[in-house]
């Protein structure tokens, strides 16, 4: 996901994440000039991000991320049928292929 | 946002892709004195060797998506998500099964569409080139849209300058040398992206310590590292089932299989599989360094050149950078476009003019009227590329469309019987469902559904009241 | 999760594989020119 903020001023920027509302304790993921950052791979669950001018104060207003995966029981079902139809495709196309080569030898 | 991470001004963007095309035209000329009728314009004289067949197989299956997006694959869902772009190559292996019984099946052939006009009459036959053509043009389009992009984005041309370059390049090379021109070209272009990667990956690699990097991104990205991540996988069916899809209905590669001499062509096309898999995984990591080399990625489509250009300028190369980066995708575009133009204006003539409006095209004129076709094709992809529409969602949306044609392939090439109809019936009812999955329950289901459904289709058609395929019986070709 | 050694071999082997394939087709050319049948 992007995570976009105005930058105006083309000032230095901080982006915080936490685990909570309260940013009791928190990471920075990017500082620097631009207005907005790709993040990828955040595992599930709720995360709160805001962003600020560099050391100083305010921040803005958190916002907060939650991460949910595919329904499960869906999944499984396409995950299945996905590998029947591979499976196939990859054993028909190797059958007929062997078929094949008999004939042309034979 | 950019402008400070990439350091080539525009002049020398200018001068790297006029340089190239000025070298990809000459060279075009030059193999083109080599195609003295139609057969050697089209299909480079039916004798193409086992380094020039691989390699060309290869570089058009390397397409700017595949060296833009592996990153963004890697970035979004990690180790999986460049393993599933990997899966790609397994069409390319598995064509090799085919070719061997597509030259007995077709020894005349010049397209895909002979195939289908054999197999499945001319309702068949219809359908496969609405789609191919969709495929087709969807394809051209999206990466001339890519081509502009890419030099605005590197050195600040202008969108409508750039893409309008790429596509004059390569359409000059495509219409002097036809599939001389595009084979050769093809030759130096994959060289060229191997170790192009091959040098961005090591740079990138030396810069990483691994045992940091691997804590950082555990830490803050640790879906990218899960070994059970059920949506990735599923990606990676779909993904494959795409690939299989588009490699297998597609006549970039039909050309090729009746291009390449008879023994060489299975040779050919496994290896150039077995060099294209780890292409997504060496251009598309450099994507996990980002967060540990604390680079920031502002937007998700320019993931691979600002990691690669960071990664360059800490490791003190500055414009080199911008340069060799701009070359790699110059090559990785070109690679595509030209064989695809040449495949798709092949598959005009031969099956449009001559199979749908019965025109006679003799030997004397077929370089003017394929001339008129690429010239006309490639003026259709810039009137489509002008106005910058995300064409690249056609070019997803046809997944399940292609995939809906693998099963009909498979059958048409190895099975002795079967029920025509059933067979259509499914290749619809699949694009159809698939259009259907890909908006409602997600891209990464959209091919899966598509060759599900046809899948079952043409299974049912081999047992409910089948007919007998005629063996070969093309009208003779009149070269 | 993938382990550390295991991004080590899947990084470093794409890299490698990838660089293997250059100096195979390389070498291919240069057997199918040296036996004329390049095309």
């Amino acid at each position: 996901m992007t995570l976009k903020w105005s930058n105006p001023r083309n000032e230095v920027v901080a982006l915080e994440q936490s685990a909570n509302e309260s940013f009791e304790p928190f990471v920075v993921r990017y500082e620097g000039n631009d207005a907005s950052s790709v993040l990828s791979g955040l595992a599930e669950g709720t995360h709160y991000f805001r962003v600020g001018a560099s050391g100083e104060e305010p921040r803005s207003e958190p916002l907060a991320i939650e991460v949910k995966f595919f329904p499960r029981d869906q999944l499984a079902w396409l995950l299945g049928i996905g590998g029947v139809v591979v499976v196939l495709t990859i054993g028909a196309i190797i059958a007929g292929a062997a078929q094949n080569r008999e004939k042309e030898a034979g | 946002m950019t402008e400070d991470v990439f350091s080539i001004s525009r002049s020398t963007g200018w001068i790297v892709v006029i340089l190239l095309g000025v070298l990809w035209v000459a060279l075009g000329i030059f193999w083109g004195k080599r195609a003295k009728n139609s057969e050697g314009f089209m299909l480079a004289g039916r004798n193409v060797g086992l380094s020039l067949g691989s390699a060309t197989a290869m570089a058009t299956w390397v397409t700017s998506n595949t060296t833009m997006l592996a990153p963004v694959f890697a970035l979004t869902l990690g180790i999986w998500g460049m393993l599933a772009y990997s899966t790609a190559s397994f069409g390319l292996l598995l064509f090799a099964l085919f070719v061997g019984r597509i030259r007995t099946l077709l020894p005349a052939g010049v397209t895909a569409g002979d195939f289908f006009r054999l197999r499945y009459g001319r309702a068949g036959w219809s359908l496969f080139l609405i789609i191919t053509m969709l495929y087709s043009l969807s394809w051209l389009v999206s990466m001339a849209i890519a081509g502009g992009d890419l030099l605005e984005a590197l050195a600040g041309i202008p969108y409508l300058q750039g893409m309008s370059l790429i596509l004059v390049v390569c359409i000059l090379y495509t219409l002097f040398g036809g599939l001389y021109a595009v084979i050769g070209t093809d030759f130096i272009q994959s060289l060229i992206i191997l170790v192009g990667i091959v040098f961005i990956g090591g740079l990138v690699v030396a810069k990483l310590d691994f045992s940091t990097a691997y804590e950082h991104i555990s830490t803050y990205q640790p879906s990218l590292l899960k070994i059970a991540m059920p949506a990735a996988l599923l990606a990676v069916f779909n993904n494959m089932l795409f690939g299989f899809g588009e490699v297998f209905h597609n006549n970039v590669w039909w050309s090729r299989a009746f291009a390449m001499r008879k023994d060489v062509a299975p040779k050919a096309f496994f290896l150039s599989g077995l060099l294209w898999f780890p292409i997504p995984i060496a251009a598309g990591f450099i994507a996990l360094a980002a967060g540990p080399l604390g680079i920031n990625i502002p937007d998700e489509n320019q993931t691979g050149p600002v990691v690669a250009s960071a990664v360059m300028n800490m490791s003190g190369l500055g414009a080199a950078s911008g340069i060799l980066i701009l070359i790699v995708l110059f090559c990785s575009m070109a690679s595509s476009i030209d064989s695809l133009l040449a495949a798709t204006s092949d598959l005009l003539i031969e099956d449009v003019q001559k199979g749908l409006f019965k025109a006679k095209v003799n030997e004397e004129k077929f370089r003017r009227s394929a001339g008129i076709v690429i010239v006309g094709l490639g003026v259709l992809v810039w009137l489509l590329a002008a106005p910058h529409w995300p064409i690249i969602n056609a070019l997803f949306i046809s997944g399940p469309l292609v995939g809906s044609l693998i099963w009909p392939v498979i059958a048409g090439l190895f099975w002795r019987k079967i029920n025509r109809r059933i067979v259509l019936a499914g290749i619809i009812a699949g694009s159809a469902l698939g259009v259907w999955a890909y908006f409602s329950l997600g891209w990464f289901t959209a091919s899966l559904v598509g060759a599900g459904v046809s899948m079952v289709a043409t299974i049912l058609a081999r047992f409910i009241s089948p007919e007998t395929f005629r063996e070969a019986d093309l009208p003779v070709q009149n070269h | 999760m993938f382990s550390e050694s295991f991004l080590h071999i899947f990084i470093y082997g794409a890299l490698g594989w990838t660089a293997l394939g250059a100096l195979a087709l390389i070498v291919l050319l240069i057997v199918d020119w040296i036996r004329g049948t390049l095309w």
